[in-house]
């Protein structure tokens, strides 16, 4: 970044990105836009952020439990200092344009002062219809604190329930409430705002036939996921609400309120309810029993994420749930039992199906409400028939006013994955409408210089949280401060409350400055959560972050021993015995840092490719394309329409000319990746280049893998072999380059899962049943008189889509179902084709004669580029040879080798609209870690001893990187910037020449003198 | 024995190709050769090969001579007309830089610099015809030169997919050996077979016959190849023993190391390409046996 910065750019420090809604979408554009150097404030209507992950249970597929995985983004929320975060926060105004809108801000009062609350509990206690708190995201919070991690991490009053202010008062000891909190008004200026609003789940009590809200034993699936889960109402057994008795039987109902054209019901699809009642269905007979019976009524199976219909399968042939295609008439509640009986249909019986079922679950959707039309309304963005954001077609993110973008559920139903990637893409976009604030590009150096404190003799803090209950409850704190005073150069030993809160943290600082102390010993929870916080502290007070240690106190003493208070006690008085001989040894240490490489290579110059190139070119960064074929454009070059309609090959041109012309991009096409070296932020990456494959190198501080996927060409149903039999990339070029050949036909026979949904390639291709509505539609706009029939196994026509599947319905497009076990066959006689296929409705096989078979052929993994890429870069692979992300719910376009990126058909098979989004995402991601500028590489690296050094050569065998060596004065040298500081070489140096900083010999034998000698 | 003595008396040589950096630093270099010392006859540098810009085949070939080793510098006129070349070349005799390869450059249009000027006034027979006079101590205009250069040129044979090309091959490669090519230097070998056709055609020449051995790196570099160069003949028998291999990069060492051995057998010498991992031309040679 150039020094130079201009006035504008000072001036605009102040303009911030606005992203309204705190769910995990929100907090992940906060989070990315905060760290790459834009300032934030987030808003959410609520009290505390989290929205409705922190409510589930578990999530697919991977059945994790969700608060492990999301809490360290919402306390990393509270950290960053370049985000604010306001709750109880809405906006009702908007005005002005991209890059300078002035937005009106409602703040209701919370009656608490944030700066103040250390969420004790007390007012709780003492007033608990009044007090609202999440800890754990739980109506019963007051009294459970197992996770409180909710951000803020305090209370809020409903001063509705509070008749004696004063009493509500008294019983603060931290004196955080404000009698007189009135609603307040701001106006702040505004560069761009990113709407992660999310949607309601529908309300089933509406519908009239499934006895929801008058039946015990009807719960939703959010209801049926709190009643699971180990913060919920019944402490995680599952009991019914009727008789808490524990159900041998459980029915989910798919498509509740979705999918409908009944009063109440919405015509789209919901996305994510399959998934979530298969995870349901799985997690109750993992976790409550296998006698439990669990069925699901479905209409199609909609498991088209990535992996998912593994997922399907698993739970479907491992876990044996029962799997019943139909949507049920109706429930009816025995009087006696509080049963629910239900009718149904099945396709090939006749007659109506009655089954006794303990509980039913109804899979809700999503819907928008009310309260976010006004939103709508105030901010002037269009929405869609649906009431969703109405979004551009090649470009997800951007709604109808420019510098207002969308992401998560309000673009479209969909699982928290997808919601992270367009969370990431709506923060890369809404960053490109305000510069990098004046701090960063100052380097951002908001701690006073050091107090060189070598010579001095050691005057010890010692301070200890009580964290309330946790450690205070079990240890005598003043008893262990007493003991702390006892050892030598212990100049304070103080009880600090929560010492992490803001009011704690500020007196520590304060009593640091007042002793002149130059070591601190904190004794409270994990240094792996804490100790970067207790680091800054010391920062800030002008000490060097190495003179501080952390005792944990709390995670391995109260939480271990919570039954045995008085050993707990001794072994506390031990452990700070410890942390203070430790620090006594500390030094000042100096982290290494290298200057991180600002360049990126993508590699893949398909659509994803250029969109994410084109975003980091336009963010200054230099960007290569390494590309292997002769020309960009990847596979969206042998396609022509989108279902929306757009035409694809102009788009593709437009992008190829933008990057081309891009001063900041360098394409190579005809070029393979040979060979990588380096780490995360100064990576050198060899290729072979031209047609005479000349080599090169290119040094980037991040990958971008965009390498795409392959149109599969399965030699099924005779493609390749019969004439007329052609995949759905054929028939979206003969739509347009034939429409006589198209009204020539009668009747096409479209063939779904073709190549997909079997052994050989397990997983759905998801785009194949968009493609089939996609060219039907088509066919029916062209020559209506032509019949066309879908033979599929589930149509997968998520969101949005089932608008068009439905209006293919409408437009007589005839859809029949098949099975695995009873496949359709082609055959040719004397020219003429011929589709045999089961027919379930009526029961026997039909005969369809056809002009033209089209198969739905989808995509399959680029198994050999994927395995040479993944070895040379060190990445994992998923079983069918996709790029594995490093979490597939939270990261779903950061790989766990640090550096890399993932995006496209590289990660699963999706559509353009997502690559582009994913693109984006990617790119933004990458900007993350490249706004970070320098390398950090910490100070524990090993250090040699030159004096003592007998070239024995021990180290340069030992260590696993190959980093020591025998430089030109004949001792071995250990260069700081390569050191992975494990350690081995330390430990095996028989001079004890070597020496691992932070962790040297002496600072642990002072450690365990603390511990054995006293 | 020098390359030169070394084609006039039959022995087999021993030639690998070294790129020079783009840019100054020529530390890669001179550690690379360092390794190669008393184990190749000549280091081959090609002079802004592939229409890439790079440090000159000059300065390389004068690097190559301070590190004590033979140097054999490719000459192009895409780039030079006859003053630039001839000039060229007699300051080459004087950096002692005197085994030339006379070779068709690639189109600047598939180069680094697509927008760059093509000069061609000299085809590769002109080219030649030039350095006989130059030799005879006489330049292109008729003028007589104080001191006469010395040089052994030779030629690169393109890609051959199939007879016809063969033939054809051989008829324009027995002009240019009129014309003074003291050598022959052949494509990358992948079809063994095929090229011992190949090689046995080029023996009626009565002039060394050198060909190429390349060292795929990987097998998307492999299936790179056999996609966009079918006269490469590169077999899917060889991109899946990569792929099955347990170590690739030894297992590419391997291939070449196989291939040079058989060729060993059947020709008179032998080009090592590396094509930017020339660390690895030591390994190579191992596994060949040289």
């Amino acid at each position: 970044m150039q020094n130079n910065y201009n006035s504008e750019n000072i001036l605009s420090a102040d303009r911030r990105v606005l992203v309204i809604g705190g769910g995990v979408g929100g907090i992940r554009a906060a989070l990315d836009l905060a760290e790459s150097r834009r300032n934030v404030l987030l808003i959410d209507k609520s009290y505390a952020i989290g929205g409705l992950m922190t409510q589930l249970d578990r999530t697919f597929p991977t059945n994790n439990c969700d608060l492990c995985t999301v809490s360290p983004y919402l306390s990393q929320g509270a950290r960053e200092r370049h985000l604010e975060i306001k709750p109880m926060t809405r906006l009702t105004r908007l005005e002005g344009e991209a890059g300078a809108f002035s937005a009106t801000l409602v703040t209701e009062p919370r009656y608490i002062d944030l700066e103040k609350c250390t969420a004790c509990g007390e007012c709780a206690k003492q007033f608990p219809e009044a007090v609202r708190f999440t800890p754990g995201l739980d109506p019963r919070a007051p009294t459970c604190m197992r996770y409180p991690q909710a951000t803020p991490f305090a209370f809020s009053i409903d001063m509705s329930k509070i008749s004696d202010i004063h009493a509500l008062k008294a019983v603060c000891r931290a004196d955080a409430i404000l009698a007189d909190d009135r609603p307040c008004e701001a106006v702040i200026e505004v560069g761009s705002v990113v709407l992660s609003v999310g949607a309601d789940l529908f309300d089933p009590a509406v519908l009239d036939n499934y006895g929801a809200g008058k039946f015990d034993n009807v719960v939703t699936g959010l209801e049926y996921e709190r009643i699971m889960s180990a913060s919920g109402p019944f402490q995680g057994s599952l009991k019914r609400k009727s008789d808490g008795r524990r159900p041998k039987k459980v029915a989910w109902i798919q498509c509740v309120g979705s999918r409908g054209i009944n009063k109440g019901d919405v015509p789209y699809c919901s996305g994510v309810c399959c998934m979530y009642a298969l995870k349901e269905a799985m997690v109750t007979r993992e976790r409550f029993g296998e006698d439990i019976e669990t069925t699901i009524f479905f209409m199609d199976m909609r498991t088209h994420g990535k992996d998912y219909e593994l997922f399907f399968n698993r739970a479907r042939d491992e876990y044996k749930i029962r799997m019943i295609r139909s949507r049920p008439h109706s429930i009816v509640e025995k009087t006696d039992t509080k049963n629910l009986s239900i009718t149904y249909a099945l396709e090939d019986k006749p007659v109506q199906e009655t089954e006794e079922f303990d509980m039913v679950v109804l899979s809700t959707g999503f819907r928008v409400g009310e309260e976010t039309r006004h939103l709508a309304e105030n901010l002037g963005i269009d929405l869609n028939p649906h009431d969703f954001a109405a979004t551009d077609h090649f470009n997800p993110v951007l709604t109808s006013k420019p510098g207002v973008y969308v992401c998560g559920v309000y673009e479209s139903p969909k699982d928290i994955p997808e919601t992270m990637v367009q969370a990431s893409a709506a923060a890369a976009m809404a960053a490109s409408d305000l510069p990098v604030t004046a701090a960063a590009l100052n380097g951002e150096d908001l701690f006073p210089p050091e107090r060189d404190v070598t010579g001095q003799e050691p005057k010890i803090g010692v301070f200890v949280c009580d964290c309330g209950y946790e450690i205070g409850g079990i240890l005598d704190v003043d008893t262990l401060l007493k003991s702390a005073l006892t050892h030598p150069d212990v100049v304070v030993a103080q009880a600090v409350g929560y010492g992490c809160s803001s009011e704690s943290m500020a007196k520590i600082e304060a009593m640091i400055m007042e002793n002149d102390l130059n070591r601190v010993v904190i004794g409270g929870c994990s240094p792996r959560t804490h100790e970067t916080k207790f680091q800054d502290l010391l920062r800030r007070v002008g000490l060097n972050k190495y003179l501080v240690e952390i005792v944990n106190l709390r995670d391995q003493n109260t939480w271990t021993h919570m039954n045995e208070p008085e050993r707990a006690q001794t072994k506390a008085v031990k452990l700070l015995g410890v942390g203070i001989a430790g620090v006594r040894k500390n030094r000042p240490l100096r982290d290494h840092t290298l200057p991180m490489s600002q360049n990126a290579l993508v590699v893949g110059g398909g659509v994803t490719g250029m969109t994410a190139a084109l975003n980091l070119a336009d963010q200054g960064i230099k960007t290569y394309i390494v590309e292997r074929a002769p020309a960009l454009g990847g596979l969206a070059r042998s396609l022509r329409k989108t279902i929306e309609g757009d035409d694809v090959p102009g788009f593709v041109q437009g992008l190829v000319e933008k990057v081309t012309a891009h001063e900041n991009i360098q394409v190579l096409t005809r070029s393979v990746i040979v060979d990588h070296t380096g780490m995360p932020g100064l990576f050198k990456t060899g290729i072979q280049t031209g047609v005479r494959m000349n080599y090169m190198q290119i040094n980037h501080g991040v990958t971008i893998l965009a390498t795409g996927a392959l149109a599969n060409r399965p030699a099924q149903y005779g493609l390749g072999a019969l004439n007329n039999v052609m995949t759905q990339l054929d028939m979206d070029s003969l739509l347009m380059d034939d429409p006589e050949k198209i009204k020539a036909m009668e009747q096409v026979v479209m063939i779904q899962c073709v190549g997909s949904r079997e052994e050989g390639n397990p997983n759905c291709s998801r785009i194949c049943c968009q493609a089939a509505v996609k060219n039907a539609l088509k066919i029916k706009a062209i020559s209506p008189g032509t019949q066309v029939f879908v033979l599929y196994r589930d149509m997968r026509t998520y969101g949005f889509l089932e608008d068009y599947y439905r209006q293919a319905r409408d437009l007589g497009v005839k859809f029949i179902r098949f099975s695995l076990e009873n496949r359709p066959s082609v055959k040719e006689t004397d020219g003429a084709l011929a589709v045999r296929t089961h027919d379930f409705i009526l029961g026997s096989d039909i005969e369809i004669a056809a002009d033209c078979v089209v198969l739905s052929t989808g995509l399959i993994a680029d198994d050999e580029t994927t395995e040479d890429l993944a070895l040379m870069f060190h990445l994992p692979r998923t079983v069918d040879n996709y790029f594995l992300e490093d979490h597939v719910k939270l990261r779903p376009v950061d790989m766990a080798q640090r550096g890399f990126f993932l995006a496209g058909t590289a990660h699963s098979p999706k559509v353009i609209r997502e690559c582009i989004t994913q693109a984006q995402a990617a790119a933004g991601r990458a900007q993350t870690l490249l706004a970070k500028k320098e390398i950090n590489l910490g100070a524990c690296v090993a250090k040699v001893d030159t004096k003592k050094c007998a070239s024995c050569l021990v180290c340069v065998r030992a260590c696993p990187f190959d980093v020591p060596f025998i430089n030109a004065e004949g001792v071995s040298q250990i260069d700081a910037d390569k050191c992975h500081g494990c350690g081995i070489c330390a430990g095996d140096c028989p001079a004890k020449a070597i020496q691992l900083l932070v962790y040297e010999d002496d600072q642990i034998l002072a450690k365990l003198d603390g511990l054995f000698e006293r | 024995m020098s390359f030169q003595a070394k084609l006039t008396s039959g022995e087999f040589v021993v030639l690998a190709e070294m790129d020079t950096p783009k840019g100054v630093d020529i530390s890669d270099l001179v550690t690379n050769v360092r390794y190669l010392k008393s184990r190749v006859d000549a280091v081959v540098i090609p002079d802004l090969d592939n229409g890439v810009m790079h440090l000159g085949a000059l300065a390389g070939g004068a690097v190559m001579r301070q590190q004590g080793m033979d140097p054999l510098i490719h000459v192009c006129g895409r780039d030079k007309n006859r003053m630039a070349l001839q000039g060229d070349l007699l300051a080459a005799h004087v950096l002692g830089i005197h085994n030339l390869m006379v070779v068709k450059a690639e189109e600047m249009i598939n180069g680094d610099h697509p927008d760059a000027k093509t000069v061609n006034d000299l085809d590769e027979l002109g080219i030649l015809g030039m350095i006989q006079s130059l030799i005879s101590g006489t330049d292109l205009a008729g003028f007589e030169l104080r001191g006469k250069p010395q040089f052994t040129p030779g030629i690169a044979v393109p890609p051959i997919a199939d007879d016809t090309q063969l033939d054809q091959a051989v008829a324009d490669a027995r002009q240019k050996v009129a014309a003074g090519a003291c050598y022959i230097v052949l494509q990358p070998v992948f079809d063994l077979a095929f090229y011992t056709r190949v090689i046995q055609s080029f023996t009626s020449l009565n002039v060394p016959v050198i060909p190429s051995v390349f060292l795929l790196k990987n097998v998307g570099m492999a299936r790179y190849i056999s996609i966009n160069d079918p006269s490469s003949r590169l077999s899917e028998d060889q991109i899946r023993r990569i792929r099955k291999a347990k170590d690739r990069d030894t297992e590419c060492i391997a291939i070449a190391g196989e291939m040079i051995r058989s060729l060993k057998g059947i020709s008179q010498g032998i080009k090592i390409s590396a094509l930017g991992w020339e660390d690895r031309l030591p390994a190579i040679l191992d596994s060949a046996g040289l």
